[in-house]
């Protein structure tokens, strides 16, 4: 197994806040980890230090063998092959759904326009939307709107998926469909780093639970033996919170 | 339908009273319709024309002012974002007037350059400023995660400008910026302080050959009331045709 990222002793800070104290990991490929625990942890901020959203102040992160530095030709190497689902306002409301997705193929990736075409309509049929291909995003529900976001992800082919609280701001009925897409690129072999709440999606989707807490990793195991027994003292009353 | 009718009445009630007021101030001032404006259309149209052309080249001028100083004020650079500020600054806490004499007078002088391009300049720049505050707004209230969207899937900084945040940045804009548009217009009437032929100043001459001031104020009125209703009606236009659904 080779892996795909790895991060050695993260460290960032606000200001003086330490939110990151020292993290590690590493995902191989086609691992799907899912990362929890309580809010204002560095969850998040963990995730974009991945991508160099945010820049870490100490550590290592390598990318596919790439080590990850502020450089813009690195880091839009690096971004083209490493997709970010965010929690809202993925898309651009200016675009409607078929250019959302074919924009950064063509951008990006340098891909032909009607190739481009053709592969966004093949993803977001892929995502249950070939009917909505000419909306915008101000004409589409929540679900939909991140259901092309991931449509857009995976049309880039890339070698790892970030998601970033995916559904935190969707009603339940939303975050079920977008859910059922996400479980379905797990199956398929799509390696994923997802933060999120939803304990049913890290059940059955996840390889791997990581746990964190004020800024470092506490506990991390496979999902039914995370669930069933955590470790730590921290996890479980996270967990009794949860449920 | 309903609410056309109410449109029309009101329009009706408002022409009444301008017709009133009208009825009075004739007993007391003769108007000469007969040979203001009508004797000297082609004054005022010259004077349209420079207005008109005065105005075309300030909106580019300072509408590029805008884009170009508003870009500088959401900039990651301070002295940038102060270079900018202290624009923004000094032209708003000035009168047009003085900034007009200024650039003549002053500027002018020492680089000899014509009147007319004395009068453009001085409106773009002073109309500039506030056209940056308005670019600066607009691409401040696009959320921060267009921003960072645009920057993770690895688009340039150029493309994330150019393609995600001015487009939306501009349909923002765009009612404020027509705003500062109809100001502009209005405002190049001051360039007749230093005597350029534009509508205003012509409106001037002819009330003064003709020795009927309140024709002729009344005439440059309504035609400046014209260009700049215009002006709103193409916007609105424009504004339907780029909305985002």
């Amino acid at each position: 197994m080779t892996s795909v990222i790895s991060a050695k002793h993260v460290k960032k800070s606000f200001g003086t806040t330490p939110v990151l104290k020292d993290v590690s990991m590493e995902i191989e490929k086609g691992e799907v980890v899912v990362l929890m625990g309580p809010s204002g942890t560095g969850k998040s901020t963990f995730l974009r230090t991945l991508n160099f959203l945010e820049i870490p102040d100490g550590g290592e992160i390598v990318f596919d063998n790439m080590k990850m530095e502020n450089n813009p030709l690195i880091l839009r190497q690096a971004r083209s092959r490493m997709a970010f689902v965010s929690q809202s306002y993925n898309l651009f409301p200016h675009m409607n759904a078929l250019k959302n997705v074919v924009y950064p193929l063509v951008k990006v990736k340098k891909m032909e326009k009607n190739e481009a075409k053709t592969k966004a309509i093949e993803m977001l049929s892929r995502v249950g939307l070939s009917d909505k291909i000419k909306s915008y995003p101000g004409q589409l529900s929540g679900g939909q709107k991140q259901r092309v976001a991931i449509a857009r992800a995976i049309a880039m082919k890339p070698d790892l998926i970030l998601f970033d609280e995916p559904t935190s701001a969707l009603d339940p009925e939303m975050t079920a469909e977008v859910l059922s897409v996400m479980k379905e690129l797990a199956d398929s072999g799509t390696t994923m780093i997802v933060v999120t709440h939803e304990v049913n999606f890290a059940r059955y989707a996840a390889d791997r639970v990581v746990f964190m807490a004020d800024g470092v990793i506490i506990e991390e195991a496979r999902p039914e033996v995370f669930f069933k027994s955590p470790k730590t003292e921290k996890a479980l009353k996270f967990l009794a919170r949860l449920s | 339908m309903n609410r056309i009718l109410k449109k029309i009445s009101i329009a009706a009630f408002i022409a009444a009273i301008f017709g009133a007021l009208y009825y009075l101030l004739s007993l007391q001032y003769p108007f000469h319709w007969n040979i203001v404006p009508t004797d000297y259309l082609n004054l005022y149209f010259l004077g349209l024309l420079m207005t008109l052309k005065i105005s075309v080249f300030s909106i580019v001028f300072s509408f590029a002012i805008g884009v170009i100083g508003g870009i500088m004020k959401v900039s990651k650079s301070e002295t940038l974002r102060d270079l900018a500020g202290i624009y923004v600054t000094f032209f708003r806490n000035i009168p047009l007037l003085v900034v007009i004499l200024l650039v003549y007078y002053g500027v002018g002088t020492v680089f000899d350059f014509p009147r007319f391009w004395a009068a453009v300049i001085a409106l773009s720049t002073f109309e500039g400023a506030y056209m940056i505050e308005i670019i600066r707004a607009g691409i401040q209230s696009i959320p921060k995660e267009q921003f960072e969207t645009a920057e993770a899937l690895g688009l340039s900084p150029k493309e994330r400008f150019f393609d995600i945040i001015l487009p939306q940045a501009f349909r923002n804009s765009l009612p404020s910026l027509t705003g500062q548009f109809i100001s502009l217009v209005k405002d190049s009437s001051l360039a007749s302080i230093i005597a350029i032929n534009e509508l205003t100043q012509r409106g001037n001459q002819v009330a003064t050959m003709a020795l009927a001031s309140f024709e002729s104020y009344i005439t440059i009125a309504v035609i400046y009331f014209s260009i700049t209703y215009a002006l709103s009606f193409i916007s609105a236009k424009i504004e339907r045709r780029f909305a985002i659904p």
